[in-house]
């Protein structure tokens, strides 16, 4: 009961970034890798390499992998992953295994905040699977369970532009207005199809036995959440693995009725910390929903740790809505823009605030 | 028939390498400042080759439609991050804490060679702010158009002619049979104060404008911008003057001006100018600058016939 989960991410360490840039390390930098090898008790060569500045590029981002691991395991997680420390980001970073698709240009998403945004020029195919090499590195550096994130097929299409398909349905005589749905719908389950389903078979191939689908954008456009249902049924249907969905910052009423069409008891990981105590009140909705809640307990955008208590508290208020034996622990979101420091903190009050929770609720 | 911009244009790729290094300190604000005058110069540039009319800055300085607004009006604050509407486009919430009231500072928004100001509606400012002030909504919506008021006067004394309303809620609500009688009757006859002060005109985005367009131009709003892309042609039928937003800023298919173009000939309506259906800065700057293009080459297709 009350399983303590990550999301994904965490920031990525400077010495990690600029050694992988090909800069020199600073005074900082090698005085923070230190610090870290140590409190996380990581193998000397490993770390001197770096320091030396000897290190294969590859061998500094398994560094950081492993200290990530390390720092989810001593935090006391009870599922765990690398931090996403392979990747640069979750939507360029998978579409690179992926053609036709074409970057652009930076686009903006808030204030000074841009992303490189692809258009789709074809049908999007695999080019090879791209999470197998992290996971079967993180099942080698941990005994805990392991949780893979994928970027789910209906985020990747809504972050880029469906040049590709709309073309296709005005060439079939389609209104612009009539259009948007069915060239949306197709791209969706094409990429479901050919690019997530190869992934997710890869990865169960090698033995992962979690895997997170992280759809953030699944509510931006109301009318499309039963494409994103379809999608995910597509690609995940007959394959033996227990599956999640992250969704975040959304408003969780218009995943209604449609989730309860998913297959499967899917476990529905979600943002609620960011909201407040009263934000958890729309867990009232998934009362009848019968799959697993991961229930977001600490803000990722705030460097305030929650207490063990507020945690706790949390998950108790929680519990009045859901049964506890369907909870899941865990943050909002990826902890990728806290530092290490801040993380830490915050993922071990969560660990002992889930723990005092499951106390009181025996 | 003339092509008009209405909204946000993208930054160029220069400058948005700036943005970049002048957050992480790597390059001072003078040498930032200069990208943004190079980008605004261009922006402008580029629509006087086309031959657009109502020349904006692109709105280069502004971080979002709202955000000037948090400075240059007493009581407000720009807050929490929040999706706008079905993009993955965020803006900062407007907390109404206080009476509002224009304390100055907008021209410091608008470059020169700027002829029109592009601000939120007053439907739209209030739909898509948090007010913990107003107890009645059309209070808050007067007291913003006094604001308007006001920032029109100074943008005529400053050389600027045309005032666009940008009204994406006003759209939003309609389809949800959200928005009274007595908002769309306020909405109108601040739309007419506005309009004895500067040129203005209002756009709908973000959905079907058909029923909006109606109910306007019964109050003689005018001109009206519609989102074509959401709108099907044969559904509108008004007298009141058109500004069509025929090209999509949320994808990057190319239209054919061929087919824009006929679309244009079967419409019902006094159509005066053309547009993107919204803000370009949904697309990196190359395709922004097509779109403009193919708006350019939309009036030459009309020009021939």
């Amino acid at each position: 009961m009350l399983l303590t989960q990550e999301i994904g991410s965490l920031s990525k360490p400077n010495w990690r970034v600029k050694y992988v840039r090909g800069e020199k390390l600073g005074k900082e930098d090698l005085k923070e890798l230190r610090r870290w090898a140590e409190f996380l008790e990581i193998e000397e060569d490993l770390v001197k390499k770096v320091e030396e500045g000897k290190a294969e590029k590859k061998e500094v981002v398994e560094l950081s992998a492993l200290m990530a691991i390390r720092l989810l395991e001593k935090a006391g997680l009870d599922i765990v992953f690398d931090g996403e420390q392979f990747r640069t980001e979750m939507y360029e970073y998978p579409l690179r295994y992926v053609s036709g698709f074409r970057f652009l240009g930076p686009v903006r998403s808030f204030d000074n905040k841009y992303y490189n945004r692809a258009e789709c020029v074809d049908k999007p195919r695999l080019l090879s699977p791209y999470h197998v090499e992290e996971f079967l590195f993180t099942r080698r550096n941990t005994k805990r369970r392991v949780k893979v994130p994928i970027t789910g097929p209906y985020t990747l299409a809504e972050w880029s532009y469906n040049k590709y398909y709309v073309e296709k349905y005005r060439k079939l005589g389609y209104s612009w207005k009539n259009l948007r749905k069915p060239a949306k719908r197709e791209f969706v389950l094409d990429l479901a199809k050919e690019v997530i389903r190869p992934n997710i078979a890869a990865l169960i191939d090698k033995g992962a036995e979690i895997i997170q689908i992280d759809e953030p954008a699944v509510t931006t456009k109301p009318d499309e959440v039963d494409i994103f249902v379809e999608a995910f049924n597509e690609m995940t249907s007959g394959l033996n693995c227990k599956f999640s969905i992250h969704i975040c910052y959304s408003d969780y009423s218009l995943l209604f009725p449609h989730i309860y069409e998913l297959k499967g008891k899917v476990q529905l990981a979600l943002e609620f910390a960011n909201r407040g105590i009263k934000g958890y009140d729309i867990l009232s909705l998934f009362k009848e929903y019968d799959g697993e809640i991961g229930l977001g307990v600490v803000d990722v955008h705030t460097d305030d740790v929650e207490s063990p208590d507020t945690v706790k508290e949390r998950i108790l208020y929680a519990s009045k809505f859901i049964p506890p034996e369907r909870i899941y622990v865990n943050p909002d979101c990826g902890l990728r823009t806290r530092s290490w420091e801040i993380a830490y903190r915050k993922l071990k009050n969560m660990v002992k605030g889930a723990e005092m929770a499951r106390e009181e609720l025996k | 028939m003339f092509a008009t911009l209405v909204g946000i244009h993208p930054r160029t790729e220069e400058l948005v390498r700036a943005s970049r290094e002048f957050d992480r300190g790597r390059i001072s604000r003078e040498k930032y400042e200069v990208e943004v005058e190079n980008c605004i110069n261009r922006i402008i540039e580029e629509q006087k080759k086309l031959g657009f009319r109502q020349i904006t800055d692109g709105m280069i300085k502004w971080d979002d439609i709202f955000r000037p607004f948090s400075k240059v009006l007493n009581g407000v604050t720009a807050e929490s991050l929040t999706r706008f509407f079905d993009n993955n486009t965020f803006y900062r919430k407007i907390e109404i804490r206080e009476k509002i009231e224009y304390r100055g500072g907008f021209l410091s928004y608008m470059s020169r060679g700027s002829e029109k100001a592009i601000v939120p509606g007053l439907y739209t400012f209030a739909d898509l702010s948090h007010n913990e002030y107003y107890k009645d909504k059309l209070d808050l919506m007067w007291d913003y158009f006094e604001a308007l008021k006001a920032i029109s006067l100074e943008l005529r004394e400053n050389g600027i002619s045309f005032l666009q309303l940008n009204e994406p809620s006003i759209v939003y609500r309609y389809k949800r049979r959200e928005i009274s009688k007595d908002e769309i009757k306020l909405i109108a006859s601040c739309f007419r104060e506005l309009r004895k002060i500067l040129s203005t005109s209002i756009h709908l985005y973000f959905g079907d404008c058909s029923k909006a367009v109606n109910f306007l131009a019964e109050e003689d709003v005018e001109p009206i911008g519609i989102d074509m892309m959401e709108t099907e042609p044969e559904s509108i039928d008004v007298s009141a003057k058109l500004i069509l937003g025929v090209v999509d800023s949320r994808n990057t298919f190319m239209e054919d001006p061929n087919q824009i173009a006929d679309m244009i000939r079967g419409i019902h309506g006094e159509i005066v100018g053309i547009s993107p259906n919204c803000d370009l800065e949904f697309l990196p700057y190359e395709q922004a600058r097509r779109k403009m293009e193919i708006l350019k080459e939309v009036l030459e297709v009309l020009k021939c016939s």
